[in-house]
Order: C-alpha cells, then structure tokens, then sequence
C-alpha cells in the first residue's frame, strides 16, 4: 500500500484527534466530524435508507478509546457509545479536513 | 456473590455525563480489590474531562461506600492509555500467516513444515491452527489431548516436535463435523487470541482457514500480522484465487511476504522423471504481476504426504530430505522479509 501510515495518533483534550504521519502530514479532525464519517456498515447505510443523519456540532462527543486494528486501522469508541467504525488509514488520509488536502481532493475529483 | 462482584455490579450503575454508557461497560474500571473492607477501584478516565472525573469519582465512593462492610474506597486513576491492552499477543514476535484462498493447496502441510524449518533455525516457534472448520494440525504433528486451562481462561498450548501448538482440533471430537456461523468463529478466535499462553515466542505461525471470509479478516483485525506467506498450486485457476487473496492482505496493510508454490511437479521415485501434473508457471506469473517473490517451489513426493500422516513433519523426520531444504531455505527467506517490512505501529496518546 502507498498510503502512508500514521506514525503518531493523539487525542486533542475532548474535541479532536490528530494524527501524525510517517510523511510529516498532520490531520487534525473534530470529533464530530470524525463520527459523522463513521465508515461502519450502519453508518453508510443510514442515508439510503433515509434514517435520522446526525449532523450536527456535539461539543460533548469525544473518544472514550482508541485502539489499533491490525496493522491498517483504528477503532474508536465514541462517548455515544458507538464503537463498530473501522477507520482505516487509507480513509482516514483520505478524510484529512486540512485545507491542502481538500484542495486537492477536490482537483482530483472534478469530472467531465 | 463475591465481594469483588457487588462492587463491580454497583460500578455499573455509574454514567458520566456525556457517556452513553456506564463505566464498565466503556471499559473505563481497570482493576477491583478489596481487603479488609477496604475497595480499591482502579479508573482510566481516557478523556473524560476533568470536572467529570471528579464527579465520577465522587459516584464511586458514594455508590461503594454504601455497600456492606465498606470501610473506604480508594479510587486511583489510571494515566494514559494502558498499552499493554493493545498488544494483543504479549510475548509474540512476528506473527506470519500461512493462507491459501483455495482449499486443497497443501497449506497445513506447509504451515507445519515451515514452523519446523524455523525452530530448526532456532527460533521459538508456535502454530495456531485458525482453521477452525477442518483443523487438521493435531494428525499432522501427531498431537493429541486436552490443553490445560489455567486460572479458568488461560489455555495452555500443547507441546511437540520444539513447538508449541493449539488447535481448535484439541477441543473436538475427531469425527463430528465443525458447523459455525460467522459470528461464532469470529468469537472463537477472538478467543483463542486473547485466551491462549503463548510465552515467549519467536514467531507464530498462523494456519489460516481456507478463503476471504470471517475468519480472515477476524485475524486480520485482531491481530497484527506481520506478514502472510501464501500457498498455492501451479494451475491457472488455483493462481485466480491466490490473487484475490494478495488482494485481500494489501487492503489491510499486510505484507505478502511470498508464494510457497506447494505441489509443483512430481518426481517418479522409480524412474526419476519429473512430470508438472499442474501445470508450471503459475507461481512466477503471480511474481510478475504483484511484484510477490516465490519462495519455493515444492514438489509431489510421497515422503511428505507419509511424513504429514504419520504426525512427524518431513522437515523432522528427514532434514537431509531435497524437500527439507527447500523448507529450510523458504523459513530463512520469512525471517529476511518479515525484518525488512517491519514498520513500527502508530503512537496512541493523549
């Protein structure tokens, strides 16, 4: 896998997560944001089937724990009390909210 | 109920705010102990606030100190992330996977005899044999018996040929047939990770259940391997699949560390002919096409089927054997690419 991998994964107090990269990238992602891009089946299927979406601040939701899947993702627990989401390093790279990284998302996205 | 059982069972009445569940079930109550009246409970707060923890810590003696006989409770907090609950096998090196996304490949039969070939190069060598629904490690290293469970959850492995091995084979009858749902063998290998007292290990093989499905991705999830070696035969359909399977660990970040090439042709043992009754080539098409090196190519001999058989791997019965060799030669090949893919895991802090 090209991807790089993270090298250091660290809970900012309540808010956030920031990972650090072997690359010397750093992402930085609200918790709610990071929740809200839950990649577990649950989650991707709830706008399909046109369930409630929680989209919205919670400055009460943080990461109860953190922890490696095998060698390509983490889990984590969420203080709602979710905890099936699978973040691979791959998505999360991918979910890097900096502004680089969108911009480029973006580029590459465009179509004809 | 035991003492340490009721403070637990009033622990869980406990909810920080903010916390969609009480603090045993988020995994936040590290150790009980009582002595003399006196209840220690151990807390890791992860990252509850500081206001909460106080107000959690408060919940706790009042929800304890209640309790009969209660003299005082001591609430300590744990600091950071305990590291030792991520090391999910504590004393294991590397662990290796032996898997083959075809069944009928041989890949027992290399898995043991690449375990073997490694303790002969003197590492200390376990095998878990993760085929949970045709476990057929028991007859191949002829080892048979209950393992002894320790402290009720603490399996211990068994021990033959210098290695130590388990094996849902220990647990069965020899002949009732395994039938498990998806969810069942994923517990039970969570089990067996969490369960079984390797000690200090070298490396583990891993004999992987044929396939992509459950118990796949269980150990890939659970643990983190530091590399697969795949099994295949030289036809074009077996080399199919083997490519799903590279797929597979590439998409979890698992080194293919090479291809054992296992049944490659057949040597006449009366008139020395060598006849590809598979076919040839396949293993070196995969080697263009995925950059994955082949290891070794092993052929048909009857020695290996008898040896396998018989419970005593070929690799031990006869070291001097052409086919010993090769296996020699593929272990000293794991051990260079599995020191050469090491990648240190993430940090996990704050």
């Amino acid at each position: 896998m090209a991807e790089p991998l993270p090298t250091e994964i660290r809970r900012l107090g309540v808010h956030a997560v920031r990972i650090t990269w072997a690359d010397g990238h750093q992402s930085e992602y609200r918790n709610d944001y990071l929740r809200d891009h839950c990649p577990c089946a649950e989650c991707r299927e709830r706008p399909k089937r046109s369930l409630p979406v929680v989209n919205e601040r919670r400055d009460d939701l943080y990461a109860v724990q953190i922890g490696l899947v095998g060698r390509y993702a983490v889990s984590i627990q969420w203080s709602d009390g979710h905890d099936t989401g699978i973040y691979s390093y791959q998505t999360l790279r991918a979910l890097c909210p900096c502004s680089g990284c969108h911009a480029s998302a973006r580029a590459g996205s465009v179509g004809p | 109920m035991s003492a340490i059982a009721e403070v637990r069972e009033r622990l869980t009445e406990i909810r920080p705010a903010g916390l969609k569940r009480d603090i045993v079930a988020a995994g936040l109550v590290r150790e009980v102990g009582v002595e003399d009246g006196v209840v220690t409970v151990h807390l890791q707060p992860g990252p509850l606030p500081p206001p909460i923890v106080e107000a959690t810590i408060a919940d706790i003696r009042r929800a304890v100190g209640a309790l009969d006989g209660v003299v005082r409770v001591e609430v300590q907090l744990a600091r950071g992330p305990a590291e030792a609950d991520r090391e999910s096998l504590p004393g294991v090196g590397d662990i290796v996977a032996v898997s083959s996304t075809k069944g009928g490949v041989g890949k027992s039969t290399v898995a043991v005899n690449l375990a073997c070939a490694l303790a002969r190069l003197g590492q200390r060598v376990g095998v878990l044999d993760a085929d949970v629904y045709g476990p057929s490690l028991p007859t191949m290293l002829g080892v048979s018996g209950r393992p002894q469970v320790i402290e009720r959850t603490k399996v211990i492995p068994l021990e033959r040929h210098g290695l130590r091995v388990m094996s849902m084979g220990f647990f069965l009858d020899d002949t009732s047939p395994v039938i498990w749902r998806g969810p069942l063998v994923t517990g039970l290998l969570r089990q067996f990770l969490r369960d079984v007292q390797w000690g200090e290990l070298d490396v583990l093989v891993v004999d992987m259940p044929p396939g992509t499905g459950d118990a796949q991705l269980t150990l890939v999830q659970q643990v983190p391997l530091s590399g697969a070696v795949v099994v295949t035969t030289p036809q074009a359909v077996s080399v199919i699949d083997v490519e799903r399977g590279i797929a597979m660990f590439n998409q979890v970040n698992t080194p293919v560390l090479g291809i054992v090439e296992n049944m490659s042709a057949y040597v006449c043992p009366h008139c020395g002919t060598r006849d590809e009754l598979f076919g040839s080539g396949g293993a070196a098409q995969l080697e263009r096409a995925f950059g994955v090196p082949v290891l070794g190519r092993i052929p048909i001999v009857p020695a290996v089927r008898a040896s396998g058989d018989a419970g005593t791997p070929i690799v031990i019965d006869q070291p001097e054997h052409p086919v010993s060799r090769i296996y020699a030669s593929i272990a000293e090949q794991v051990l260079d690419r599995v020191a050469a893919e090491r990648t240190p895991a993430p940090r996990i802090v704050g």
